[in-house]
């Protein structure tokens, strides 16, 4: 190549790469933050320091309009798209209306050899909350939400087979041996009608959480665990059709629409959905999104403590923190000493990613005397 | 700093490429403005490492400095050269192998009853493989004879710190590379030429390598696997640490370039060998050079019979797999290669397969590399033969684990990369000869690579190269 076009290719590539300070600055001065450069000289170089100025640029690159103009280059999207948090999966002979949606994090959770010691934490975190609330004379029911992934199976999608993880058999036997009361859903879902199965998915397509049927097995099994006669008078159920957009959905970003989803929705005489107050509660329900799935937003009083209430005919109190499960909503109810008055069993459900992911924490928590 | 980062790209390599042409070229000013970035470059990762790299210069300047006396005995030369490579050895013993013959100590230790070994651990100072084997090199080839010690301390220092070279290589020579300290040319189509290598490792590095390494990573950290799962996570792995150690080549023989040094290839098409012994003279030559020449030959190489020719190629292999990492895995690996080698050797120079067509040679030798890889790759040995167990598990695994896996896997972007990969390390193509004539289209080509890579890197958060960890 000649001396000219050389020099033509250097000056036009190192402009292609100053360009990104340049953009950055730009993009800063705009948004009236401080230029990134500033942060390295605010504190003694540490390694510590160094790491932290480092990421800030990198996230700062990330929001970068020239660096994100190039990543939507054609082809660098396909790349990227074998990464990401929502893995898809395309439809079925079953299921033919579109792909189905999964959070990676949880598909991984099951190919993937687990982290040590997560299972024997949250098991020791489980008695001693269980101890704490006998101690109030409450009683405890441990419920582990199924991973999407464990029930609804590439392919079919029909649910054929449930998984159990070696790690959450692991923990029942553990609470069995402590003589905690656990619901296994797994079973639970294993041994619903083989027409159900076959026929109507467990979990919704594009979203992490469990669907009308899912929902009603699951809260057949606990209503079961938990021994009260059931009394089907005092609510009212009905199966109604609602548009719902998909959490795994909204993840992605593009274009997002609402699908239309079946829901059993009960309400009371007055047509309002079923309600506990603290202190007027006998049962009380804690737990994640699982619980908030059709009991917010767009539809209510067809998630979990509506269909608790539908089949005990009694309202459900409930505590919730959406990827809090294991530990945040117990904090939460230390917060909330009165919804401890009256009450006699707690319903505490966390996903069970929460066994082995190692950014759970499994703190014992303690309940005010 | 990693040379896959907008930090490097867009800050650092721009200020330091545009500060060395703005510097004049007479005088050593190009040389210590060098110095000063490699001694940013490193101190980026813990300025509480640059010590270490300080003292180990001095160290070896001052015995450089005392074996190019010519006043010397060849007795007290060699004394010399004894001492100041084994104090280099120590230098790399405590940062590296500390922590591993502790543990093999309180291995034993809880064995036999004894105390076990302080608890004092620190993490490997990087590239401290590379600038303890640089400083090897001085003080032998200064003894003998092939170069004469520097005199600058400060160009010394360059040589050993020099950043593109610093944390994965390519092994600099130092009788090779001495003069280019001393005086070296520039010209703009030499820089544009670094240029277009660098892009090309760039691009190696973060279109491929980056895209197969959850492959990689997936499959060496399966629940279950069975044989098709296995083998292509095992080749994604292959490809992966092609790309990922082939691509800091490049880019790091392309920075060379860039600053009037030419470094030596690393690298030339590997996986067209046609036996193991072909394998070596193409897969990291820098270090393959770097062992025949330094630890092979002193120790007799092939001059003293069958025999004493496979000791030595299993001691120079043992010590290469170590070098990688103080870890059993790396042993055995290095074993495996050694055993090749010294099979290769006892049927004069030809694997057992050399009278197949040249296609069947060349699988051959892949696969007996890609065996090497998982005891490279896997975490303990037991789950390197766990690993290699599962390649020959014909029979699906039917359960969930496996299943996912393979919904994770089998994607079309990492099919499609696995084989884009394939295709070019199997073709004639290099890239360091390519970048050597560089046309207005290959350019082009460069430019574009370049800028698409940069877009991806925005998209990453971490971006660690495979061989900084050795």
């Amino acid at each position: 190549m000649s001396p000219v076009r050389s020099k033509v290719f250097v000056v036009a590539a190192m402009l292609g790469l100053i360009a990104l300070p340049v953009a950055q600055w730009w993009g800063d001065r705009a948004a009236g933050r401080p230029a990134a450069w500033v942060q390295l000289f605010e504190r003694p170089p540490t390694a510590a320091h160094l790491r932290a100025v480092e990421q800030a640029w990198q996230e700062a690159a990330a929001r970068n309009a020239y660096l994100r103009g190039l990543a939507a280059a054609p082809g660098l999207a396909w790349l990227r798209s074998a990464e990401g948090p929502v893995l898809t999966v395309r439809g079925s002979v079953n299921q033919p209306e579109g792909s189905w949606l999964f959070y990676r994090p949880d598909v991984r959770l099951l190919s993937q050899r687990p982290p040590a010691g997560s299972v024997e934490r949250a098991a020791n975190a489980t008695v001693h909350w269980r101890d704490q609330l006998a101690a109030r004379g409450v009683r405890l029911i441990v419920v582990v939400a199924p991973n999407k992934a464990a029930i609804q199976r590439p392919g079919s999608f029909a649910v054929e087979e449930v998984w159990k993880s070696p790690e959450l058999r692991r923990y029942q036997e553990a609470l069995t041996a402590n003589r905690v009361e656990f619901v296994d859903l797994h079973a639970a879902f294993a041994a619903a009608p083989v027409d159900l199965r076959r026929q109507a998915p467990l979990y919704l397509p594009r979203d992490t959480h469990w669907s009308k049927d899912g929902l009603a097995l699951a809260a057949a099994a606990i209503v079961e665990r938990l021994g009260w006669p059931q009394r089907a008078d005092v609510y009212r159920g009905r199966e109604v059709s609602v548009p719902h957009v998909g959490d795994l959905e909204r993840w992605l970003g593009s274009a997002a629409s609402s699908r239309q989803e079946m829901v059993w929705k009960v309400t009371d005489e007055q047509g309002n959905p079923p309600s506990a107050q603290s202190g007027g509660a006998e049962v009380l329900l804690l737990g994640d999104s699982f619980c908030r799935i059709f009991e917010d937003g767009a539809v209510v009083g067809g998630g979990l403590k509506s269909q608790l209430a539908w089949r005990l005919g009694r309202p459900v109190g409930q505590l919730r923190q959406d990827g809090g499960g294991a530990t945040l909503v117990r904090q939460d109810l230390v917060r909330r000493p009165e919804w401890l008055q009256g009450l006699k069993v707690v319903v505490w459900e966390f996903a069970e990613r929460d066994l082995t992911s190692p950014e759970t924490e499994w703190a014992q928590v303690v309940l005010p005397r | 700093m990693v040379f896959a980062s907008t930090l490097f790209l867009g800050y650092f390599l721009p200020v330091v490429l545009g500060v060395y042409y703005l510097l004049p070229a007479a005088g050593r000013w190009r040389n210590r403005w060098l110095l000063v970035a490699s001694y940013v470059f490193y101190g980026w990762w813990d300025p509480l490492l640059l010590p270490l790299l300080f003292g180990l210069t001095l160290w070896s300047f001052g015995f450089a400095w005392l074996l190019g006396r010519s006043d010397f005995t060849e007795g007290r030369r060699k004394t010399l050269l004894v001492l100041g490579v084994s104090g280099t050895l120590v230098a790399l013993f405590f940062g590296k192998y500390f922590g591993f013959a502790c543990e093999n100590y309180d291995w034993l230790a809880a064995r036999l009853g004894w105390d076990p070994a302080p608890a004092t651990r620190w993490a490997l100072p990087l590239g401290i493989s590379f600038f303890t084997f640089h400083a090897i090199s001085t003080l032998v080839d200064v003894h003998r004879r092939i170069a004469k010690p520097m005199e600058s301390w400060a160009d010394y220092a360059c040589y050993l710190a020099f950043f593109p070279q610093l944390i994965a290589g390519p092994i600099l020579r130092f009788g090779p590379i001495a003069p280019a300290f001393a005086a070296r040319t520039h010209a703009w189509s030499q820089v544009a030429s670094g240029l277009g290598l660098f892009a090309l490792g760039l691009a190696k590095k973060v279109l491929i390598a980056n895209t197969l390494a959850p492959v990689a990573d997936l499959a060496f950290n399966a629940r279950q696997l069975d044989a098709g799962l296995a083998w292509f996570g095992l080749l994604a792995y292959a490809m992966q640490l092609y790309y990922d150690f082939s691509g800091y080549s490049d880019m790091a023989v392309g920075l060379g370039r860039m600053f009037g040094f030419e470094f030596p290839r690393n690298f030339n098409a590997p996986y067209l060998a046609e036996s193991v012994t072909d394998f070596w003279r193409r897969w990291h030559l820098s270090l393959s050079a770097f062992l025949r020449d330094y630890l092979y030959i002193p120790l007799g190489g092939n001059r003293h019979g069958l025999a004493r020719t496979a000791a030595n190629l299993l001691v120079v292999m043992l010590l290469g797999g170590l070098w990688h990492g103080a870890q059993w895995t790396y042993v055995v690996w290095g074993l495996w290669h050694g055993l090749l080698l010294v099979s290769e050797r006892w049927l004069g120079g030809r694997a057992w397969y050399a009278s197949f067509p040249r296609f069947f040679r060349v699988m051959c030798t892949f696969g007996l590399i890609l065996i090497g890889w998982v005891f490279f790759r896997a975490p303990t040995l037991g789950a390197a033969f766990a690993y290699l167990r599962a390649l020959v598990d014909f029979v699906p695994a039917g359960a969930a684990p496996a299943q996912w896996l393979g919904a994770e896997l089998f994607t079309a972007p990492h099919v499609a990369t696995v084989g884009v990969a394939l295709g070019l390390a199997w073709s004639r193509r290099r890239a360091h000869d390519w970048s050597m004539q560089l046309t207005g289209r290959r350019a082009l080509l460069c430019g574009v690579l370049l800028l698409l890579s940069l877009g991806v890197l925005g998209a990453h958060k971490a971006n660690p190269f495979l061989y900084f960890q050795f």
